[in-house]
């Protein structure tokens, strides 16, 4: 029972840090329509500068500063130098081009950091446990990533919902011509929102960097996962993005803890482990196929 | 204060626009007419910049709107009702309301939501419904008003009462005839020939992409013939 509640917050924890990935990316595809397979990149940017930092100065607080900084100026550099010019074409080109560009930061960090993986230290303040659940030590750091998460979720709900610049995104994802039509300049907004999204892809690495190891490709394996999130959740909500990571993330970690364990009532012990290891690895994308067969676009359809 | 100089434009490799003249002066409410298909609505995004022209120039104020983005052409105070209304649907009313609100026409009394709120008591009645919730006559007084926040110089509707019930129409006219006195410049294309007419100052009569005719409105409301050669069904 009490490894079923550790689990279930390490299944937060990892749906969090999805979220921080997917934010960007549902708000990018929903409002620009545009696919951005080197969103992952982003967040391999975030990942990699924070631990520079964090090796050079010590700080971690200017790690994560710095990170988002660098992680935000590359979103809007990408967005001017090569994105604008693609929001007229189709998906393939999107998708060729974006591909092009995650060859690119990947070829990039290998040539500034090398092929060796960094790791980055926690600072002290975050690397104690605390007994959420009595006699379970858990990782600060873990617990600060969830409430990280939530305050992020909080946050963009405001903007989105509670300010004059998420109206002109919402009015911009409904209809681009009439907003700017209406004297708000679109490719500025646009700009914006893609920074941001880049920004959190950042920030997502920034948290990502202590427990994972910071190499060259770390980008892609999660951005698979960040698609499903935002399929499931629904293209352009940042509600179904938030839901969507939250059930991501605990299907993932909850099926590889507990599967090769509910296995062993069917079968023996050997076949059970090697059907759960499969079956856990399959299970996000059987949840994805499960909600898209009742809700053919998404959890929050925009 | 607008001047468009034989402004060519089209679709693709068809042209639709062959050369409009048209003209229309601060304070005034110029009527651009003709049967559908005429080209009335690919002027208005001529203008708006939705559009590109193929040639030709757009003048407003002394800045060529034909060279500047669509966003740049609100700024300089030119405020759209399209066609079809084209109200945000996951917007509110107020939100719809504010989303683009400014004052760029540098107006003494701008407008605010509590003028648009007198102007059309339906919406405040339904200032937290959704866009996609309104009816067609709402979502229009919504779109008249969206422009009005923009305080424009120059408001342009396109199909001001198309598919609307009577009593909605006559609303509507009501609250154009108002924004005439306080001497709004209004460029205006409608089905509705006598309404039109007895409110607007000047028209222009469009065939093919072409301007054929143009004159005063209450000379062309007394001529019949006129009326049912380009016109008539």
């Amino acid at each position: 029972m009490l490894l079923f509640f550790e689990q279930l917050l390490n299944g937060l924890q990892f749906g969090f840090m999805l979220f921080l990935l997917s934010a960007g990316l549902t708000l990018v595809f929903g409002v620009m329509n545009l696919i951005n397979l080197a969103h992952g990149s982003f967040y391999m940017v975030g990942a990699y500068v924070a631990a520079t930092v964090m090796l050079a100065s010590g700080s971690f607080v200017l790690a994560l500063l710095v990170a988002l900084l660098v992680a935000a100026a590359c979103g809007l550099l990408v967005e001017v130098i090569v994105l604008r010019h693609l929001y007229r074409r189709d998906h393939l080109d999107q998708v060729l081009a974006t591909f092009g560009l995650i060859l690119f930061f990947n070829e990039a960090t290998r040539m500034i950091w090398g092929r060796q993986p960094l790791f980055m230290q926690l600072p002290e303040f975050l690397s104690s446990t605390v007994e959420v659940i009595p006699d379970v030590p858990y990782p600060l750091y873990r617990l600060v990533i969830i409430g990280v998460g939530l305050a992020v979720a909080l946050g963009l709900y405001l903007l989105i919902n509670h300010t004059r610049l998420g109206m002109r995104i919402r009015a911009g994802a409904s209809d681009r011509s009439m907003i700017a039509a209406l004297g708000v300049n679109i490719r500025w907004l646009y700009s914006l929102v893609f920074a941001l999204g880049a920004l959190l892809a950042g920030f997502a690495g920034v948290m990502a960097a202590p427990i994972f190891a910071v190499e060259s490709g770390m980008g892609e394996s999660i951005l698979i996962l960040t698609f499903v999130v935002i399929v499931i959740g629904g293209i352009g909500s940042i509600k179904g993005a938030l839901l969507g990571a939250l059930l991501v993330g605990l299907v993932d970690t909850l099926g590889r803890a507990f599967l090769p364990d509910l296995l062993q009532w069917l079968f023996t012990t050997s076949s059970a482990n090697s059907i759960a290891a499969s079956l856990a690895s399959m299970s996000i994308y059987i949840l994805m196929a499960a909600i898209l067969a009742f809700k053919p676009r998404g959890l929050f359809p925009v | 204060m607008l001047i468009l100089d034989q402004v060519h434009a089209g679709y693709n490799s068809s042209e639709v626009l062959h050369g409009i003249d048209l003209q229309l002066q601060e304070g005034e409410v110029v009527t651009l007419l003709g049967r559908n298909g005429m080209g009335k609505t690919t002027t208005i995004n001529c203008i708006i910049g939705l559009l590109e022209t193929r040639s030709g120039s757009i003048e407003f104020n002394g800045v060529r709107l034909d060279l500047i983005a669509s966003y740049q052409i609100a700024r300089m105070g030119v405020g759209l009702v399209p066609e079809n209304r084209r109200i945000f649907p996951n917007l509110t009313v107020t939100e719809n309301l504010m989303v683009a609100a400014a004052n760029y026409s540098d107006s003494a009394s701008p407008w605010t939501l509590e003028r648009i709120f007198r102007l059309f008591p339906r919406l405040q009645e339904r200032h937290r419904h959704y866009g996609n919730q309104l009816s067609g006559g709402e979502q229009q007084m919504l779109a008249i008003g969206r422009a009005l926040m923009i305080n424009p110089r120059l408001l342009i509707l396109d199909e001001a009462t198309e598919g609307l019930a009577p009593l909605i129409c006559n609303e509507i006219w009501n609250v154009i005839r108002q924004l005439k006195q306080q001497r709004q410049s209004i460029l205006i294309v409608d089905k509705n020939l006598n309404t039109l007419l007895s409110i607007a100052d000047r028209y222009y009569l469009m065939e093919k992409g072409e301007v054929v005719a143009q004159g005063l409105a209450t000379d062309l409301a007394s001529d019949n013939a006129m009326q049912a050669r380009y016109l008539g069904v």
